[in-house]
């Protein structure tokens, strides 16, 4: 490129100075504009969780409003009463009104008299109108019921099938479930297993065998006491291995593997999504507020966990 | 179109039919450092007392062309160096010059006539719309964290750069996220190009000779990136002497050798570097506790250059590097290991060829690799391990024709083919596992037609040929600069700028293991347009003022879809979004003397948004977390003397943005009551993404140097504080939910470090 240096001018007249100034000047006015935050406001929004098992007669129903993030939080203050609340099995034709639960406000039972069995391969509806005016609405299907599940434990020497009840230890073989279900139809969703100990909270112990109940150090939180773990499988697993890191606490525990909806397997994906920072908010499937109503089919084991000392 | 093309044609037929052929020639030749025998890119040549003069390429090659015979003075300069005359005999089968510019540190003897004892301050230059050249020196002069003087960490104190956090090396360019940006070593493609989980670059700046960064508009020769072009050309290797340096420092040590190479007869060079970090032997001798993680990283560059004739150069460089990461914790009978383990390898060779007297023609061929993997498991149970391999071979080629007067036409190809692999699996289910290749042929041709004394015009154009789904692409580029005069040029550019690979990104924060992908046949590749505007007042004492104001849309943004656990094709795999940022920078830079550095300062915007469906934010709207709206910056580097050096840097910005929880509720997990969870449930109901913003953040980092000699090698001792006041910025914000009511957790990052580095150069 060639270059000519034959321009003689003066260097930067003193409009292009005021024009940069007001340039800038423009720039930055518009620069101090609002922070987002000062535009986003909170929202009390009505939250609403309701479950359908299928085979079991449904039980409970909860609803309660957004609370103030810095407040003291307490759910039956949140809760919302007084709401009419109603499911549909839009295949039969059957319904069933819930009405408040005298022992806890945002809870909501069946109305004396009537049940409701949901029941694999079916569809159903909820609809909720509050005191306040909202309506509340969903839809969701429930799964076939398991043909079967098994639960080994195997390593190089074989595999050992655990039955109902079994005393088992985190150094037992690695901990394998293998299931069967109809999933033609699209009511499966995918697979949740949780793993549950039923010990009461204030007596939970650690399976840790390095956990010593005189060490200060090693004394329980009350966040430590998360009695349940649990994970999701997709909608084409027929198997998992457990880790034996799920299983946390001694004493009975259940194992359940649920086979979810759709609505309820996106909700509990995205609750990952959303401790990845992926997503802002688990996808609910409430129409006009926020919650779940899903259904699901589950699979029961109990066993007990028991503690192996530190040969340390 | 057509006729702006034949409008073209027409007055880049005027602009040289009044050249006199039969009495012209055209000047040709190459500039070097004469005390390394190193080519000098962007160095200039210009006849003294007239009005023709050219820029050498980045290998330091320039044409003054169409030059009537006669006897001319030419000067040679380059900032930094001190200009050079020669008096010239202009014949019509010249040969091409070899001249070497003296480094302004080296005193100068009363007898060497032809060099001027001043340096040069204002080098007479082709202005690029939004380029950043830095000279590595420079860099390696500034205040560094851990020692470790890096050069992306450098580019993020320009103007229109961010960083997403202090712990960050990516680049953000005017509102782009950092796969938007195209990195070259070498004229070879390189892949998160971060050490230490992006804390810092894999650029070894020991190694590094020169660095360009397009914020945007960027010519026609580049493509492939929808945002700005870093381009990075490693140490050629000192081809007169040799010489080297070994530094120690408290995180790492490096070790640099170059010199002379005779093969054959034929001479050249060589330069190599190693660096290793041993922060785990410091952590080892430090703790002797079970589950301390055991990381480290080292890198390596190499690099070789032969002539093959006067004329003809061949060039083999590579680098290699990686990073490992193993940590082993928890009670005897559920222990969890994990291990991380990620880098790059690049081989890239280039010949370069004076092609008679107003050609220059280059042709290369390029293998790059990133490769990651990590494993997480318990007790022997896959919980989640993935592998990840990226490979780019590509074959280019460059011709640059200057024998049209007035003009520069370069023109070339760069074929490229992308063999990506990722898989990602448990024990039982693999979650993904994708192959994906594809070839993709970009063809351009540019120009840089200066039609008068004040006006410069360089259009382009550059057509992409995708081999998966047949897809092509066409990005006309334009950019356009008026010399008010000798000083002062106003500049702008518009163009449109493609992207064939799509990233799967970890966030803002975790650019270290992206996951590439070419563009397959089931969605649209990323595109955005660009328009610049802006001037530059280049003043005779060493001052440069530069403002720019910019607004880019942004087409088929991809993001990886949330919902999805598994991915047959990329519209399963991503989320196709828009996106959009606009802003102003300036940047008053002294280049020359003893104190030197910038003040820079932008304004900007920038947000996205993805469907609906995505559930990302909803559909609506957001700020991307490197969004900020104010960043100002000062770099200093003062020499006191030979012997004192100091560098300071401090700088302010908004804070940025995170996702602020609105209210509280309880969810519940079908067949488990909440009442028995650790937090009762209690969980945060977050409100749009990026809804808040930390507080301004701001921080100071300082250095002093002291030049010595070390039993006669010349040493340098380096005393570093970074973050001087210790005002530890915000990273995350979290919510404690085990309290109620809930309490704000921040995290925040590094504070107040001192730390030392020596080196020894011989």
């Amino acid at each position: 490129m060639n270059i000519r240096h034959v321009l003689i001018r003066d260097s930067f007249p003193s409009c292009i100075f005021l024009a940069i100034a007001g340039l800038a000047f423009m720039f930055a006015s518009t620069g101090c504009e609002s922070t987002p935050a000062e535009a986003e406001k909170y929202d009390p929004q009505a939250v609403l969780y309701a479950y359908l098992t299928n085979g079991e007669p449904v039980g409970e129903v909860y609803l309660e409003r957004i609370a103030p993030l810095f407040n003291r939080y307490d759910f039956e203050d949140a809760a919302i009463t007084g709401a009419e609340i109603v499911i549909f099995d839009t295949d039969s034709g059957d319904t069933l009104h819930l009405t408040d639960d005298p022992q806890k406000h945002g809870r909501y039972i069946p109305v004396p008299g009537e049940e409701l069995i949901p029941r694999g391969r079916r569809h159903y509806r909820i609809e909720c109108s509050t005191p306040d005016g909202e309506f509340l609405w969903s839809e969701t299907s429930v799964p076939d019921t398991f043909i079967s599940l098994n639960i080994l434990l195997i390593d190089q020497n074989g595999e050992r099938p655990v039955s109902e009840g079994d005393t088992l230890t985190r150094n037992d073989p690695n901990m394998f479930w293998r299931w069967e279900i109809d999933t033609t139809g699209g009511f499966v969703g995918g697979y949740a297993g949780l793993i549950v100990a039923e010990t009461p909270r204030d007596s939970l112990v650690p399976l840790d065998p390095d956990w010593d109940p005189n060490d200060p150090d090693d004394a329980l939180e009350e966040e430590d006491r998360d009695a349940a773990g649990w994970t999701v499988f997709r909608y084409d697993a027929e198997w998992t291995t457990i880790a034996w890191a799920f299983f946390e606490w001694e004493g009975p525990t259940r194992i359940e593997l649920q086979a979810v909806s759709v609505d309820y397997y996106n909700y509990l994906w995205s609750n990952f999504r959303v401790m990845q920072g992926m997503l802002e908010r688990p996808v609910f499937n409430i129409n006009g507020g926020l919650g779940i109503f899903a259904g699901l089919s589950k699979k029961v084991f109990h066993v007990y966990m028991k503690r192996v000392e530190s040969e340390g | 179109m057509r006729r702006i093309i034949s409008l073209y044609v027409l007055l880049s037929a005027a602009s040289f039919v009044s050249v006199d052929y039969a009495l012209a020639a055209n000047i040709t030749g190459f500039i070097s450092d004469a005390s390394s025998g190193e080519p000098l890119p962007v160095a200039s040549a210009v006849i003294e007392g007239g009005d023709r003069g050219a820029t050498a390429n980045l290998d330091g090659y320039f044409v003054i062309n169409h030059v009537p015979v006669g006897s001319y003075t030419l000067v040679f300069s380059h900032l930094g160096y001190h200009s050079f005359v020669q008096d010239v005999q202009v014949m019509e089968m010249m040969e091409p010059l070899h001249i070497e510019l003296q480094p302004a540190r080296v005193e100068l003897k009363a007898v060497e006539v032809k060099v001027k004892r001043e340096e040069v301050k204002d080098q007479r230059k082709t202005p690029t719309v939004s380029a950043v050249p830095l000279d590595s020196r420079f860099i390696r002069a500034m205040p560094s964290l851990g020692g470790e003087m890096d050069i992306l960490r450098a580019l993020q104190r320009i103007p229109g750069v961010k960083a997403s956090s202090d712990i960050s090396a990516a680049l953000h360019v005017r509102g782009g996220s950092p796969d938007q940006t195209l990195i070259l070593m070498d004229h070879n493609t390189v892949y998160n190009p971060t050490h230490m989980f992006g804390l810092f670059s894999t650029f070894n700046a020991d190694a590094v000779k020169y660095l360009d960064l397009l914020k945007g508009g960027f010519p026609a020769q580049y493509g492939g990136r929808s945002g700005s072009v870093l381009e990075v050309i490693m140490n050629d290797g000192n081809r007169k002497q040799y010489q080297g340096l070994v530094s120690i420092g408290l995180i790492s040590g490096r070790a640099a050798l170059e010199g002379p190479l005779s093969i054959g007869g034929k001479k050249g060079s060589f330069a190599g570097s190693l660096r290793r970090t041993y922060i785990d032997y410091v952590l080892d001798a430090m703790h002797d506790e079970d589950g301390m993680p055991d990381y480290y990283f080292y890198d390596g560059n190499g690099k070789f250059n032969l002539d093959l004739t006067d004329r003809t150069t061949l060039t083999i460089a590579g680098y290699w590097g990686n990073d490992r990461l193993n940590f082993d914790f928890g009670s005897e009978d559920a222990r969890l290991n994990g291990y991380l383990s990620w880098g790059n390898r690049t081989i890239s060779t280039r010949l370069r060829h004076a092609l008679g007297r107003t050609s220059y023609l280059a042709f290369g061929g390029a293998i790059s690799r990133y490769r990651s993997k990590w494993s997480f498991s318990n007790e022997g149970v896959a919980l989640d391990r993935a592998r990840e391999v990226i490979l780019d071979y590509s074959l280019t080629s460059d011709y640059e024709f200057l024998g049209w007067r007035n003009h520069r036409i370069k023109t070339g190809m760069w074929l490229s083919y992308y063999d990506t692999h990722f898989k990602e699996e448990n024990e039982d289910i693999v979650f993904v596992d994708v192959d994906t290749t594809a070839y993709n042929l970009a063809l351009y041709i540019q120009d840089s037609w200066r039609m008068n004394a004040f006006c410069e015009v360089k259009p382009g154009v550059r057509f992409y040929y995708h081999n998966v789904g047949d897809q092509t692409a066409v990005d006309p580029r334009l950019a356009m600069v008026y010399y008010y005069d000798e000083q002062l040029r106003f500049k702008a550019a518009v163009g449109r700028y493609t992207q064939w690979m799509n990233v799967m990104s970890g966030g803002a924060e975790m650019n270290t293991f992206d996951i590439w992908f070419p563009v397959d046949d089931s969605i649209e590749p990323p595109y955005s347009n660009q328009f610049v505007l802006g001037f530059e007042w280049d003043r005779r004492d060493g001052y440069e003022f530069t403002t720019e104001t910019y607004y880019t849309d942004m087409h088929n943004v991809t993001a990886m879809r949330p919902m999805v656990d598994e991915g047959k094709s990329e519209a399963e795999a991503f989320v196709v979004g828009e996106g959009y940022a606009y802003g102003f920078e300036w940047m008053l830079r002294r280049k020359t003397g003893r104190l030197t550095g910038w003040l820079g300062y932008s304004l900007s915007w920038t947000r996205r948004r993805f469907p609906v469906d995505s559930h990302i934010n909803e559909g609506r709207w957001f700020y991307p977390k490197w969004d900020r709206r104010h960043d100002f910056v000062v770099v200093l580097s003062y020499r006191k003397s030979r012997k004192w050096e100091y560098g300071a840097s401090w700088r302010y910005n908004t804070g940025q943005g995170f996702t602020q929880g609105l209210g509280v509720y309880t969810s519940r997990i079908a067949g488990f009551d909440p009442d028995k969870a650790g937090n009762y449930g209690r969980t945060i109901l977050n409100g749009s993404k990026n809804n808040y913003r930390f507080p301004e953040d701001h921080r100071l980092d300082l250095s002093v140097s002291y030049n010595h000699l070390f039993f006669g090698r010349r040493a340098r001792l380096t005393f570093s504080v970074y973050n001087a006041y210790s005002r530890q910025s915000y990273w995350i914000r979290y919510f404690d939910t085990s309290e109620n009511p809930v309490e704000v957790v921040d995290a925040k990052l590094l504070p107040i470090i001192p730390l030392i580095n020596y080196e020894v150069r011989f």
